[in-house]
């Protein structure tokens, strides 16, 4: 084999390209890797642990001469002066928003699997039935059960806390202990519970280690996760997979490398087209299987710019749908207020998790609705801390006084809803922009649709009722519709999976129709989006997918179609 | 301050004119840094802990100005503190708190009224305070708030931070003592 000759390319190395990595490296294929981002070692975390005093501008805003570099990226709530440096500088990767759309990107190796929110829940039957009973979308060509082993391996590798609560529309997983909800959550809890049977208020299920697993000790309680934590409590590339597949000896990471289209030769794939970022010079690797795990928008991006004579509107397009049905989650809806009492009650350690109602609309118990499909809720409760100051009268020793104890309960819930699959929402590369090193730019086109905006009224006005059983006061709804979407990540399709070529790229084992050794098993892969957080989804997924691959392999499966 | 000046030339500098004498470190000038300084004190004072003058306040509302407000915030606040200062000076003093306690008292809640109105409290009834769209304290307020409780003494010395290790959902108060920075 050559020095640019690989068994297996994985293009990205977050949430889907680091299970990939490990199945093949494990799988003992030898393994290339690409990301665009920079290489982060394990315990690379400069801001972990680091105190407001000890930043620059006190753990605030990023200066304004640096946030000029990103004008997507700041729209994000959590870019700051403590975790600014995981973003990509926007104005070296440019795109176009014929509608806004915030595209939230990492910019290193791990990517967002360093950044994400950790929410870890499977998805249901109902999900993956969805579009076959309503008509939204095309059918999903795999079920619950196909994907059902593949959740338990990846929850007992990853290590999940949770509680099982035995619940059809949000199935139990191989849960460590779950953590505890504090004093508020679990009287508002309790109050919701017996106001609205049907309506379960669990502990989030959360990628954060409550049990020693692989020499990763459980969470420390620090608080902010996305600043690294180098005790590997939360999983990440860094922590897991990437120890995992370099141990096998298999694996060959190279970091700065752009990719910029997978090369196509006589039915097959027969590596990938790169740009290095440095040397802006290309390079060609090749491989007898390639899997795209450049997420969502990156991964179609990358398919688009993949022109030959068989595919000349991109690679495995002869369906004409690349880049269409692109999903996201709509949030930034819900509501909150105060809970009285409980001044004798308090909590000790900075917990990475909230609290989760899992869906309840349009199930058997429920609806039908003026909209399809549903959303969870996420939130939780708290005293008020000293922040409140800025924003109460008096002064003086009193008022230093009075922020020594914390103040009143908060609670709120956020709900995430599912977006229905629309052709008119899609994303095409740009004819004339292209990133700093050449690369066509994006152009998305993404907007939301009578359905959303009915269930959006639903989401506020039910997290209002759910806070007033709760017995909170002063509850107040929001609703900003304004927020484009992106800015809740959760990125998805574009590649979709299906049945039929002629209506989707990939089939059921996330494999292009037309290419059978291209593998697509980020978010660009998914049919539907449910209204859970996907990131657990994508890596069964992903995890299965690559077992095919490499049993395919093994017979000589991934031949010319 | 080493050098002692004049009330008209204090309320000169504070109004636009700047000396190479006043000019500060940061965007405030020395007199502006000092007469934030003191409000910040006021507003979070030293009691059995530090209060926001010895933890930095000033300086670090200082670094907001300069690095993260805009002309109209800055040029805004500019035109309050000179308003400030000459109001002091109006009343016979150079600094807020020579106007002694009762009188320093009386400003400070009514510059806190006026940016933190309180229904059916009386209005403390005083006359020709800086003016502007955002009252003073709307600001300072926030800015204080932030700087004591985020710097070393405000987290560790007046509240303390939560230790690493478990978590647990639910203890009495009693047990914590006083609110997690």
């Amino acid at each position: 084999m050559g020095v640019n000759e690989f068994d297996a390319i994985v293009v990205g190395t977050g949430m889907s390209g680091g299970w990939a990595m490990r199945v093949l490296t494990e799988a003992g294929l030898k393994t290339l890797a690409l990301d665009r981002g920079r290489m982060v070692e394990h315990g690379d975390y400069p801001t972990e642990h680091k105190q407001p005093w000890d930043m620059p501008w006190r753990g605030g805003r990023v200066h304004p001469d640096v946030r000029e570099d990103y004008p997507v990226q700041r729209r994000y709530q959590a870019f700051d002066e403590y975790s600014r440096h995981w973003y990509i500088k926007d104005t070296d990767a440019p795109y176009v928003e014929d509608k806004p759309f915030d595209w939230i990107q990492p910019d290193m190796v791990g990517g967002k699997s360093l950044m994400w929110g950790r929410q870890s829940y499977r998805w249901s039957p109902v999900d993956f039935e969805a579009n076959l009973k309503d008509g939204h979308g095309v059918d999903w060509p795999i079920r619950y059960d196909d994907l059902a082993p593949w959740y338990d391996l990846v929850e007992r590798t990853i290590g999940v806390s949770g509680s099982r609560e035995g619940l059809p529309q949000l199935p139990d997983g191989k849960f460590q202990q779950p953590m505890e909800m504090n004093a508020a959550e679990k009287l508002a809890r309790d109050r919701i519970e017996s106001t609205f049977p049907g309506r379960r208020v669990i502990i989030g299920r959360a990628a954060v280690l409550t049990e020693p697993l692989d020499g990763r000790a459980p969470c420390h309680y620090c608080g902010p996760c996305i600043r690294g934590c180098s005790t590997g409590s939360f999983y990440s590339t860094q922590s897991s997979a990437l120890p995992a597949a370099r141990a096998t000896g298999k694996l060959t990471l190279l970091s700065r490398k752009l990719v910029h289209s997978v090369v196509y030769r006589e039915g097959r794939a027969t590596g990938v087209r790169v740009i290095d970022m440095e040397s802006g010079r290309f390079e060609e690797y090749t491989a007898k299987v390639v899997f795209l795990c450049a997420s969502s928008p990156g991964t179609v991006r990358i398919m688009l710019n993949s022109k030959s004579t068989e595919f000349p509107e991109g690679i495995a397009n002869g369906s004409g749908i690349l880049g269409h049905y692109l999903l996201n989650h709509h949030a930034r809806v819900g509501a909150g207020g105060s809970m009285e009492g409980m001044e004798d009650r308090y909590y000790r350690g900075n917990r990475p998790n909230g609290i989760y109602i899992p869906r309840f609309r349009n199930l058997e118990s429920d609806g039908p609705r003026d909209f399809v499909r549903g959303y969870g809720l996420q939130g939780g409760a708290g005293r008020g801390g000293w922040s409140r100051g800025g924003n109460m009268p008096g002064f003086g020793a009193d008022f230093k006084a009075g922020l020594r104890v914390p103040g009143e309960w908060r609670i709120g819930f956020q709900a995430y809803g599912e977006v229905l699959p629309y052709f008119e929402n899609y994303m095409t590369l740009d004819d004339t922009l292209t990133d700093k090193w050449g690369m066509p730019s994006a152009r998305f086109h993404v907007g939301r649709f009578d359905n959303e905006l009915a269930m959006r009224k639903d989401m506020a006005a039910t997290a209002a009722e759910m806070l007033e059983a709760a017995g909170a006061k002063n509850v107040n709804t929001y609703d900003n519709a304004q927020v484009a979407p992106g800015n809740t990540n959760h990125e998805m399709g574009g590649a979709r999976m299906g049945r039929d070529p002629k209506t989707s790229v990939l089939n059921g084992w996330n494999q292009c129709h037309e290419i059978p050794n291209l593998f697509v098993t980020d978010g660009a892969c998914m049919t539907s989006s449910a209204c859970q957080n996907p990131s657990l989804t994508y890596m069964a997924l992903t995890a299965r997918a690559a077992h095919y691959a490499v049993d395919q392999l093994k017979i000589g499966g991934l031949a010319r179609v | 301050m080493g050098v002692v000046l004049a009330p008209g030339t204090v309320a000169a500098i504070l109004s636009g004119c700047r000396p190479e004498l006043d000019t500060g470190p940061g965007f405030l000038t020395r007199s502006e840094h000092e007469l934030v300084a003191d409000l910040a004190e006021l507003i979070i004072p030293q009691t059995d802990t530090p209060g926001a003058r010895e933890a930095g306040v000033a300086d670090y509302i200082d670094m907001l100005l300069e690095h993260f407000s805009g002309d109209a915030t800055r040029d805004e606040v500019r035109a309050q503190l000179g308003e400030l200062q000459d109001w002091i000076g109006d009343h016979g003093a150079q600094s807020i708190y020579e106007l002694g306690e009762a009188q320093t008292s009386r400003l400070m809640l009514a510059l806190d009224q006026q940016a933190f109105p309180v229904a059916g409290l009386v209005p403390a009834g005083l006359t020709g305070l800086p003016g502007g769209e955002t009252p003073l304290l709307r600001r300072i307020k926030p800015w204080t708030v932030a700087g004591y409780y985020t710097s070393q003494m405000g987290a560790t010395m007046e509240l303390h931070q939560s230790p690493f290790g478990a978590y647990d959902g639910d203890v009495p108060m009693s047990e914590v003592g006083k609110t997690w920075a």
